[in-house]
């Protein structure tokens, strides 16, 4: 018996230092959001503010236009979740359910296009949405990652799991291909259109090295060029880029946390893929 | 559909083509080329007094001509007499000193169009591409004609207004005096605005062609109605991947042969020249060995992270909250992570430094010293993707049967045995799978580069993605930033190539 209890604290014991050591950057991150500049330059340096000082976030967020940021931010999030969300249902469905000329060559060109690098292709799509005219507009920002091939394969794989029974009936009624697929087909596949669309979201937050690229201008930055170039500009002032990293960190995290179910059944399918 | 009907729909489509060849023949042999660059010439010397005094908006000084003229963008300001000017930095014939600036006119009308024809023109497709989803079963192929016909005709409308907006801006680059060697807005591209005007014409005849087809094919068996209507469906993802994906890489291929200057117009085909000369350089090496060397923490965090799955796989209460915990990292911003990090690598202040020292051991300039920097990026990386590797083991861990297990425990087989024996086998394809989309992710690793240590110190940290990143867009060198990324594809390609072989090869075990 104390043999087990033994084990449990053992077990108990080794997954909250794993834990630990996974929270305690953002800990830190917040901590240190929270103290008065100089006060982190002390040695030995104190884990928790004397003071919490709250005024970090509103001076380091109005320092520079983040309220700009935080706009592209979600443009540019909404543009690629509503981009990739239905051009997925759309391509997905018609894969899984319909048989049409062409379908299988199509669906390896779909394939091939998923072990293309897109990091390969930085340059070559800079240069085209250049010759668009269309560097340093939103419509430049958001134009890459509007399709993701990934999200058609699952979208594919959720309606080839479905049941066809319903849209068949529906057919029966006299209803269109597109009712059939707007009113019968895209309400059974919710929890994998809301898997795509968090992962377009979680990538359309995270993403640097594109909008960085796309933006000339100050005023098209997102939250994530915005943070990088802050910290380049108060180097030295620490809580100040602690506040700014915890206000980019919010929104993800929160939809994280809303959203886990849905992001754990996409991490699977990637898993099987 | 009557003989009638389709004699409207096949003349509504020559009609179409012959009047999209026409706009565009006009468009660009109507511009007086000269008249427009003289003129622009022209307020270009009388802005270049102009620029560092008060009537502008605000004080221009040479430093923010200098900046303006580094991000190539241009400045917009109000003329006096209502319409818009757009100014833009003139450098020296030794492109060193910036000695003026040249104003372009564009008319408010010209300029609004300039800059919402893209968007029109989507919409329009999008339109279009909606009409086309929709049975026209009660639509009449006149009215699904006329309308098409009405589309395409406002998106070349668009397309032309903006072609003409843009024509002065080459027209004062190419007759600038040679003291005025430089303009900092580049021109925008005549070939590909023909090109898309051309494109238009074709592909409002095609769309024609398609309603036509799509109406005709109400009577026709349901296979071609199914094929017609699930075309309609891939249509909008296969554009966009035709776009941004296909062609690029045929983009990237010619790239990397030719000379690409942003702003001269031949683009003579010079070979392998680039790939010659980035075999020759150093850093390319330098940045290829760094890369390979960083995906080195793959293996790395699979190990910690199959420890975490087996730690965080017990039936414990509140287990799941410390799997969300772990996971956190993964989800969190790249450039919070780098930031926080950095912070706690600082070599003075730094919570690391401090704990070393508080254990009397030397404190570590981690990324500020050329032997650490690259393993102290590996160990942010390895921490921020930890949670998602731990939960990929987590799910193979758990679908190993336990009776299995169960088996083993009453065969005698000790707890090191059975994971020995049986889990780490069968977890076999998740490493696997694991180890490979690991690497090729740890190429695409861009962030922690780029805010942690900008690819130094003494380019310890410079990897191919930033390599690509500063050739290209600092030193502007887009066909050897092209070549390299030519080279970062070939290695990523065969990598995931051999995942695929895994995956199938195993798929054919089972």
């Amino acid at each position: 018996m104390s043999d087990r209890l033994l084990r449990r604290a053992l077990g108990y014991g080794a997954a909250l230092t794993l834990a630990l050591v996974m929270v305690a950057p953002f800990l830190w991150m917040l901590s240190t959001a929270l103290m008065d500049e100089f006060e982190v330059y002390q040695a030995p340096p104190p884990l928790l503010p004397t003071v919490p000082r709250f005024a970090n976030f509103t001076e380091a967020l109005t320092a520079l236009p983040f309220a700009l940021y935080f706009r592209n931010s979600l443009i540019l999030a909404a543009a690629t979740v509503t981009g990739q969300v239905v051009t997925a249902a759309m391509a997905g469905y018609a894969f899984a359910r319909h048989r049409f000329a062409g379908r299988t060559p199509l669906f390896a060109v779909y394939l091939g296009t998923l072990m293309i690098p897109g990091i390969a292709l930085l340059v070559p799509r800079f240069l085209l949405v250049d010759a668009m005219g269309l560097v340093d507009t939103v419509a430049g920002l958001v134009s890459v990652e509007l399709v993701a091939a990934w999200g058609i394969f699952l979208m594919r794989q959720y309606f080839l799991s479905l049941p066809r029974d319903m849209e068949d009936a529906a057919r029966l009624d006299g209803a269109g291909e597109w009712q059939v697929f707007w009113h019968v087909a895209v309400p059974l596949a919710r929890p994998a259109l809301a898997t795509v669309a968090l992962f377009a979201f979680i990538d359309a937050w995270k993403a640097l090295l594109w909008p960085l690229v796309i933006a000339r201008s100050p005023d098209l930055r997102v939250v994530e060029a915005g943070v990088a170039s802050f910290h380049g500009m108060y180097f030295a002032n620490w809580p100040w880029q602690m506040a700014a990293a915890v206000a980019a960190l919010v929104p993800v995290l929160v939809v994280f946390l809303v959203a886990q179910k849905a992001f754990l059944r996409g991490l699977a399918f990637g898993g099987i893929k | 559909m009557t003989r009638a009907e389709t004699r409207v729909v096949m003349l509504a489509i020559i009609v179409w083509t012959v009047a999209s060849i026409g706009v565009a023949w006009h468009t660009l042999r109507g511009i007086d080329y000269g008249a427009r660059s003289r003129d622009a010439l022209a307020r270009a010397h009388a802005l270049r007094g102009r620029v560092p005094t008060p009537a502008f908006p605000r004080d221009l000084d040479v430093s923010e001509l200098a900046a303006l003229h580094k991000e190539e963008r241009p400045l917009v300001v109000d003329d006096p007499d209502g319409s818009e000017i757009v100014t833009a930095a003139v450098k020296d014939a030794d492109d060193w000193d910036i000695i003026g600036a040249v104003g372009l006119y564009g008319r408010w009308r010209e300029r609004a169009f300039a800059t919402a024809w893209p968007a029109v023109a989507a919409l329009l497709l999008g339109v279009g591409m909606f009409a086309g989803v929709r049975p026209v079963r009660d639509a009449s192929p006149r009215a699904a004609a006329v309308g098409g016909l009405a589309l395409f005709g406002a998106a070349a409308a668009a397309t032309a207004v903006q072609l003409r907006a843009s024509v002065p801006a080459l027209a004062s680059h190419a007759e600038l005096p040679a003291s005025l060697s430089r303009l900092a807005l580049p021109p925008p591209s005549l070939a590909f605005a023909t090109l898309l005007l051309v494109c238009l014409a074709v592909g409002g005849a095609l769309a024609l062609s398609a309603v036509h087809w799509h109406a005709a094919a109400a009577g026709r068996p349901a296979r071609v109605q199914e094929t017609l209507g699930a075309w309609a469906f891939i249509a909008p993802s296969l554009l966009h991947l035709v776009v941004f994906t296909i062609a690029p890489v045929g983009f990237l291929f010619w790239i990397s042969v030719h000379d690409w200057d942003l702003l001269a117009t031949d683009r003579p085909f010079v070979g392998l020249a680039h790939f010659r000369e980035i075999g020759a350089d150093p850093l390319f090496w330098r940045a290829l060995r760094n890369g390979l060397v960083y995906a080195l923490y793959v293996p790395a965090t699979m190990i910690a992270a199959l420890a975490a799955a087996v730690v965080l796989d017990q039936p414990l209460r509140g287990i799941k909250l410390l799997r969300v915990v772990v996971f956190l990292p993964f989800v969190a911003s790249t450039v919070a992570i780098a930031l926080v990090w950095q912070w706690l690598l600082h070599r003075d202040f730094g919570l690391l430094n401090v704990a070393l020292a508080a254990m009397h051991l030397p404190r570590v300039d981690w990324l500020g010293s050329p032997a650490t920097a690259l393993p102290a990026l590996m160990l942010v990386s390895a921490w921020s993707q930890l949670g998602y590797m731990m939960v990929i083991y987590l799910a193979g861990l758990q679908a190993i049967p336990t009776s299995l297990l169960e088996a083993a425990r009453l065969d005698g087989a000790s707890a090191w045995q059975r994971f020995r024996l049986i889990r780490w086998p069968l977890l076999r394809p998740v490493s696997t799978y694991l180890l490979l989309t690991g690497i090729i992710w740890s190429f695409h690793g861009f962030t922690l580069v780029y805010v942690m240590t900008e690819g130094g110190p003494a380019h310890a940290t410079d990897v191919l993605v930033y390599r690509i990143f500063q050739t290209a867009w600092e030193f502007r060198r887009f066909d050897v930033a092209a070549a390299m990324s030519v080279v970062l594809c070939a290695v990523l390609l065969a990598l995931t190539a051999l995942q695929w072989r895994t995956v199938k090869g195993e798929a054919a075990d089972v």
